[in-house]
């Protein structure tokens, strides 16, 4: 098997591709232009590729996505770069006030092909406003799509399906995700497999046990939290625990909820993880739908892990503190098991 | 390096091998995510490059060294390696200690064994979730050596005056109670436990052996052994296993004892049947009838001239008035008071807190309404 691409190289590669394929896409955002590339290199080469459809703009978030929605409004696809996402706040109203209501408020007539891509997560010390997860706050806005590819997705072909969308979507990329391979595959001691492989945005199964056996603990997360996944796995494997970690690319709106509540149904034990604070959040919502469709089928209450309710220090020791790490899913998977 | 590169590759290196290059002067221009960044030398000295053009370098791998004197790529390589040997550390005593899966100690766990005596079985390997299971299935496998364990401290072989033998039937909570009542009632000793939990097998509750299953044959075995004399069933809280027990057992001949607190007070001209627990400070009033089989925890108060049926189980603080009628198989929660000539009918269950000033038809489940408002008490500072 050929070695897989990186986070970073799949969301290059799909930007080139899509620019290539469809002379409507566009690319904008602070600092994308070559030589520099963009903050994380997802740019790199676009600007010397495609110099009439790849521009800078100035540093105003709201500027940026208000621009996309009139280019998307008038047929182009536009897909913009915020560079850090706590800066998506700026852009808040541009999203929620515009991009997700005009095609209802026009009745249908107009379309809004919008693909805001924005990194993620902390882990890299870079303090209380460029570390944080806040994809929830724009989760349940109707008519607006999050999504979040795991290193288990194919980071490339969700962008893909996102700039293909006719609804405008974010489209989060978590930073400490860029420089890892892509795991798409089964392994001698990981199943990988889709759940509904067809899905625009597809919920990835992984499993640390064979055919036959059934899960001890369902362990339900997304994007960045999937890196600590490969090492878990074979964690809890060698301890003779059976984990199924369900890892779907659209948070919102939440996939259907049917094979998550078979999965929980099927355990009885169940643990949320998100890169963020748990409050009102992304964990919160799946459990209250896991809980209408698995009233007395659970063994045990759900237990749900994030981020501390409080900024991310800039230390690296005191944002270790704050954030979730391998050790506290694990606990939490030990807690719904013992 | 940027905060996102994990690895950097050298794109030019600007030195010859074995050059000598001075502190501060560029050696090579390695390239990361971010940017393209020159590579000084640290040090006055001869050069050395361990890596090549297009090399992709992980972050701590060493790009080139910069000796006193001209060094070959080997002799630092050797010289490197002999410095990063891994140093073993010494094993901690006890080590072996942590010699079984997470899972295998939870499922000890979950069957209420310690997962050092599965280890005890299995010297020098590493605990399974399977170990367990196949040491749990030997434990119940084990036959069960009725002489050895029934603990007949009665050296007494003539009937008057003898002390009652008795089996309790399960060993939870109920038995110790039975066995707390026992420890004060000089005519009675329990000298046997049988429970289908078969992990409690070969153990002891408060010194009495649990000597095997719930099982009719071995218990009536060991009273025609004359190992035993009575029966009593210490499970409250399932009706239909005390019913089966008493009933199965009884036609099979084995007799049933009853346990009565020396606290608990019975009246004249009272009845009481086969198989009862009455526990402490109960009152089995004047002329009252007690049938076979109930459980009365303590504080409980059969007024005179009621009439209690079989199979009945009280929580603490069930308190009737006169002439009450309770059929067969009811249950009752903590603290219920009970008006004069109420009937309660059979296989009903009155749940906590309940004043019943009506009859109750029979198969009925009652819950009290009381609502308690609670709010925080003002304290003064």
């Amino acid at each position: 098997m050929s070695q897989m691409l990186t986070n970073v190289e799949s969301l290059r590669g799909a930007l080139h591709n899509a620019m290539a394929d469809d002379s409507a896409v566009v690319v904008f955002g602070e600092d994308i232009l070559d030589p520099y590339g963009g903050a994380f290199k997802v740019t790199k080469g676009l600007s010397t590729a495609f110099p009439q459809r790849v521009f800078t703009t100035p540093i105003c978030e709201g500027s940026i996505v208000g621009m996309a929605n009139g280019l998307a409004l008038r047929g182009m696809r536009p897909v913009a770069e915020l560079m850090f996402g706590d800066f998506i706040t700026l852009a808040a109203d541009q999203l929620i006030n515009h991009a997700a209501k005009f095609p209802a408020m026009y009745n249908g007539r107009v379309t809004l092909p919008l693909v805001v891509r924005t990194p993620m997560g902390g882990g890299r010390g870079y303090g209380p406003t460029h570390s944080q997860s806040l994809e929830r706050m724009f989760c349940g806005v109707p008519h607006l799509s999050v999504v979040a590819p795991s290193i288990f997705h194919d980071a490339g072909k969700s962008l893909r399906a996102a700039i293909a969308s006719a609804q405008p979507v974010v489209f989060i990329e978590n930073k400490l995700l860029y420089p890892l391979r892509q795991q798409l595959h089964s392994t001698a001691t990981l199943q990988h497999e889709f759940l509904d492989a067809e899905a625009e945005y597809p919920t990835v199964r992984l499993r640390n046990f064979g055919a036959g056996n059934s899960p001890d603990v369902t362990l339900i997360t997304n994007g960045g939290i999937s890196r600590f996944l490969p090492s878990l796995l074979q964690r809890l494997s060698d301890e003779e625990i059976r984990l199924e970690a369900l890892i779907p690319a659209s948070l919102s709106p939440l996939p259907p909820i049917a094979p998550f509540a078979a999965a929980a149904a099927n355990s009885g034990r169940v643990v949320i993880a998100e890169e963020g604070t748990t409050s009102n959040g992304w964990g919160a919502e799946f459990a209250a739908r896991l809980y209408e469709s698995c009233m007395g089928k659970l063994a045990c209450p759900i237990v749900r892990v994030g981020a501390l309710p409080t900024v991310i220090p800039a230390a690296k020791q005191l944002e270790d503190e704050v954030l979730v790490s391998e050790t506290t899913i694990l606990n939490a998977i030990l807690k719904v098991f013992s | 390096m940027g905060a996102n590169d994990t690895t950097a590759i050298i794109v030019e290196i600007a030195k010859q091998p074995g050059e000598q290059v001075r502190k501060g002067e560029v050696i090579c221009v390695a390239e990361t995510t971010k940017s393209i960044f020159d590579i000084e030398a640290t040090h006055d000295g001869w050069i050395t490059f361990l890596a090549e053009t297009g090399g992709e370098l992980a972050v701590g791998e060493p790009v080139a060294a910069i000796c006193d004197t001209p060094t070959s790529a080997e002799e630092i390589l050797a010289f490197i390696a002999s410095v990063s040997a891994p140093v073993i550390l010494p094993q901690a005593e006890g080590d072996a200690a942590a010699s079984w899966t997470m899972k295998a100690e939870m499922v000890a766990r979950q069957q209420g064994i310690e997962i050092q005596q599965v280890a005890a079985v299995f010297p020098g390997k590493k605990i399974t979730e399977a170990d367990v299971h196949q040491f749990l299935a030997e434990q119940s496998a084990k036959p069960i050596s009725v002489t050895a364990a029934v603990r007949d401290l009665v050296n007494d072989p003539y009937p008057a005056g003898r002390v009652q033998r008795l089996v309790i039937v399960g060993g939870g909570e109920g038995a110790v109670q039975i066995l707390d009542a026992l420890a004060k009632i000089p005519g009675q000793h329990a000298v046997a436990i049988v429970d289908d939990n078969a992990t409690l097998h070969g153990r002891s509750v408060a010194g009495v052996p649990v000597v095997g299953p719930v099982d009719a044959t071995h218990v009536k075995q060991m009273i025609q052994q004359n190992q035993a004399d009575g029966v009593v069933i210490s499970v409250s809280t399932s009706i239909p296993f005390r019913q089966r027990i008493f009933d199965e057992w009884s036609a099979a001949g084995i007799p049933f004892a009853n346990v009565v607190h020396p606290s608990a007070q019975v009246g004249i001209n009272a009845a009481i049947g086969a198989g009862n627990v009455i526990l402490a400070f109960c009152q089995i009033g004047p002329c009252a009838t007690v049938g076979n089989n109930n459980f009365l925890s303590a504080y409980c108060s059969i007024e005179h001239h009621s009439t209690l049926g079989n199979h009945c189980s009280f929580g603490p603080g069930v308190i009737t008035s006169s002439r009450a009628n309770i059929g067969d198989r009811a249950r009752f929660g903590t603290g219920i008071f009970i008006e004069p000539h109420i009937t309660v009918g059979h296989d009903s269950v009155v749940g906590s807190g309940c004043i019943l000033w009506s009859d109750v038809p029979a198969e009925s489940v009652l819950k009290s309404k009381l609502n308690y408002a609670i709010r925080q008490k003002k304290v003064k500072r």
